[in-house]
């Protein structure tokens, strides 16, 4: 095995990578696709101000920003096995910067797929409310929704901070640090904590709106 | 937020106001709690005795765990049906009942929960399995797979119905979850048997059974988790969904074929005219060579023990950028609709295991394992009957909540059950040998699963379809197409309980005993 002279990925170039990577993306499929992306709801009758509008563009570019990680992905694990069984010289660095490249997408994107609706409900009875008792109860269940991210928040801060505190890193020959990866977690429950605002004030709008509209 | 509880309205009656008043005094009473917790988790000393206000950390700490049960599954189920994600119902009430009966320091077990999910080489397989086929999904693989397998079995009766089930099939090799297969062969296969008078009840059913194959047939997302959470090879799993995926997929098939060879109306074969020469057949092949190719090289990787299934996943993610540009269709923008569906999708998933393992691992931190396993062993069923038990408490879930809730509320307490107990065949069949105990209820927990998406009322499988299908199919004729498809899922069920080789074999074959 002659680990020591095949290429490994510096650490610095892997953090820089990922966060000059996407927005080089992002601008070079603007240029392409021309227009801008279509609105998922309805412009006209949708609740919302201009903070709501901030937040959710936030959860919306933070979310590209971490998908476009999965194109380095795909690319590092064909290297790897290519490497491996064409050249014989297996990396050691793949499988731990694709990991814990997915491990901080899926944190960092709950923001994102909150925004678009995609965590799965159960809708049974659900549906069955009009709009009114809909956002009656999304502003109730919403303090669950809090408890769980400010919850997340408090306590990753923690567990960050002790990573920091101790230059943590991987156990395995790359040694990466291992602090960012943590530090997703608290930025994920930021994100998060501000999708749930933008939400929850949507949501007290089209309640207050559908009583006004209840009025004689 | 201001109290809008005068408003005296005439469009709604007294219970919509009071229902508002209702509404406003609980959230704000709620939330009024919740602060004032905050405040005293972060500037209260956790080990001192002062409190801001009041406090209720601690209040349910010697509740027996019985009651603690009754508590955690009760609120579950109330909030799930108050429409909140489930990610966050569970992770929420995970919280909740942490600070109840652990206090304010027992909170941070979160991050140490959620950070070895994070830090899983097994997952990252989920979003590359994702993102392969959602990259097929836009090279048009599923129209055109359709398109070749009908044109070559159109002449049989039924043939539309079982083209249906083979390119489903086909497609359940190359992608792991259920919803595109069953949307787009609804749109492209229901009109082209409706049009031919096929019987709703085959047409539909041959949908909906071959779209939901996807969870059991490999790559299947769901087997990923599986593994996981059970601590099992990602590879066995796969290996042994293959051979029960492939005889649900021919029972489909001998049964459309069997009930349209009786009466002909049910599926009549297309007419001479309309049917293709051999040469056309073979050069529409041409067309399939290239995702086929691909299929068997994953599969290949993944079998021949070559690739890990998260290397298998990239090399399949890789070929179906190759095959998307094959087909014309790659470019930057479908590489970042891919990468957005993907992460989307993957964030779903994992969010919910976040979420669910806060849960059920308090749960289980609290004993709760011990007290369902008493519970279900003190009912005094033999092992089979104790089997049967939990398939039809999944069943059941899997009217109500999602897959990979499911997961992730009963493997971790199922599985030790299972591995507590002997299978030693019934009925004169043969046993399960220990050490495959917990594979085997891996494939049948699948074939389980891939049932609760057909079941009425609310399987997705169903709802998937009636959002495609033409107005004058009623819910009424999904519902009748979905229980014979279903009934002939029990009998490939029971096939697997009553020879448990059918799963067992080839693994055995590839990675010997």
């Amino acid at each position: 095995m002659s680990e020591s002279t095949n290429f490994v990925l510096p650490h610095w170039l892997y953090w820089v990578w990922l966060i000059v990577m996407p927005p080089l993306f992002m601008l070079l499929t603007r240029r392409r696709g021309g227009e801008a992306e279509a609105p998922e709801e309805p412009a006209g009758a949708a609740p919302g101000n201009r903070l709501t509008r901030a937040l959710d563009w936030l959860s919306d570019q933070s979310g590209i920003f971490v998908a476009l990680w999965t194109v380095n992905a795909v690319c590092a694990y064909f290297f790897e096995v290519v490497a491996r069984y064409i050249f014989n010289a297996p990396t050691i660095w793949v499988h731990q910067a694709s990991f814990l490249m997915f491990g901080m997408q899926y944190l960092l994107a709950g923001a994102f797929a909150y925004l678009h609706g995609d965590h799965v409900r159960v809708d049974v009875l659900y549906v069955k409310f009009p709009k009114r008792g809909q956002a009656g109860l999304d502003v109730f269940t919403s303090i669950f929704f809090f408890i769980c991210a400010l919850a997340l928040l408090g306590s990753s801060w923690r567990f960050f901070m002790d990573a920091v505190s101790m230059f943590e890193v991987t156990e395995e020959t790359w040694r990466v640090q291992l602090y960012p990866v943590k530090g997703a977690m608290v930025l994920g429950a930021v994100l998060l904590v501000l999708a749930g605002l933008s939400k929850l004030l949507k949501d007290v709008q089209l309640f207050r709106r559908a009583e006004e509209a209840g009025r004689p | 937020m201001s109290t809008p509880t005068a408003a005296t309205s005439r469009g709604r009656g007294a219970w919509g106001r009071l229902w508002s008043a209702f509404t406003v005094i609980v959230t704000v009473a709620l939330a009024f709690v919740t602060c004032v917790e905050l405040v005293n988790t972060m500037f209260y000393d956790p080990y001192g005795d002062e409190r801001f206000l009041f406090t209720f950390a601690e209040s349910l700490a010697s509740v027996s765990i019985s009651q603690l049960t009754f508590f955690m599954f009760g609120s579950l189920a109330v909030l799930l049906m108050m429409g909140l994600p489930m990610a966050f119902v569970v992770g929420g009430l995970g919280v909740v009942f942490i600070y109840l009966v652990g206090g304010p320091t027992m909170i941070n077990i979160i991050p140490v929960r959620i950070y070895p999910l994070m830090a899983n080489p097994d997952l990252a397989a989920i979003p590359l399995f994702i993102f392969m086929a959602s990259m097929l999904e836009r090279a048009g693989l599923i129209e055109e797979m359709f398109d070749v397998v009908y044109k070559w079995m159109g002449g049989l009766r039924g043939g539309l119905a079982a083209a249906t089930i083979v390119a489903s099939t086909i497609l359940a090799a190359m992608v792991g979850v259920i919803g595109a297969a069953v949307v787009t062969m609804g749109i492209i296969a229901l009109p082209a048997m409706l049009r031919r008078n096929y019987d709703h009840k085959i047409a539909l059913g041959s949908i909906m059974a071959g779209g939901t194959l996807g969870i059991l047939i490999p790559p299947s997302i769901l087997a990923i988790l599986y593994a996981v959470v059970a601590q099992q090879s990602v590879g066995q799993l796969y290996l042994g969904s293959v051979v029960p995926g492939l005889m649900l997929s021919s029972l489909y098939i001998g049964y459309i074929v069997l009930r349209s060879w009786i009466n002909p109306t049910l599926g009549p074969a297309l007419p001479k005219e309309e049917r293709v020469n051999l040469r056309d057949k073979l050069r529409l092949l041409l067309n399939l060579i290239a995702p086929i190719f691909l299929v068997f090289l994953v599969l290949g990787l993944l079998f021949g023990g070559i690739a890990t299934p998260v290397e298998a996943a990239g090399i399949g993610s890789f070929g179906a950028m190759i095959v998307a540009a094959m087909h014309k269709r790659f470019s930057l923008r479908a590489l970042r609709e891919a990468s957005i569906t993907t992460a989307r999708a993957s964030a779903m998933v994992l969010w919910i295991m976040f979420g669910a393992s806060i849960f059920v691992g308090f749960f289980i931190l609290q004993g709760g394992r011990e007290f369902i396993t008493d519970g279900i062993l003190g009912t005094g069923l033999n092992p089979y009957g104790i089997l049967l038990l939990m398939m039809v408490m999944l069943i059941f879930l899997g009217m109500f909540l999602d897959w990979v809730g499911i997961l992730l509320l009963t493997v971790p307490i199922f599985v030790p059950i299972i591995e507590s107990m002997a299978f030693d065949g019934i009925l004169g069949g043969s046993g399960v040998d220990g050490r495959d105990e917990i594979l085997w209820f891996g494939v049948l927990y699948l074939v389980n699963m891939q049932m609760s998406f057909l079941s009425p009322p609310f399987g997705y499988a169903l709802f998937y379809l009636r959002g495609v299908s033409p107005p004058e199919i009623t819910m009424a004729t999904i519902f009748r197409a979905a229980l014979i498809f279903l009934t002939l899922q029990a009998v490939g069920l029971y096939l697997c309980v009553q020879f448990p080789w059918i799963v067992t074999w080839l693994p055995h074959v590839i990675y010997g005993n």
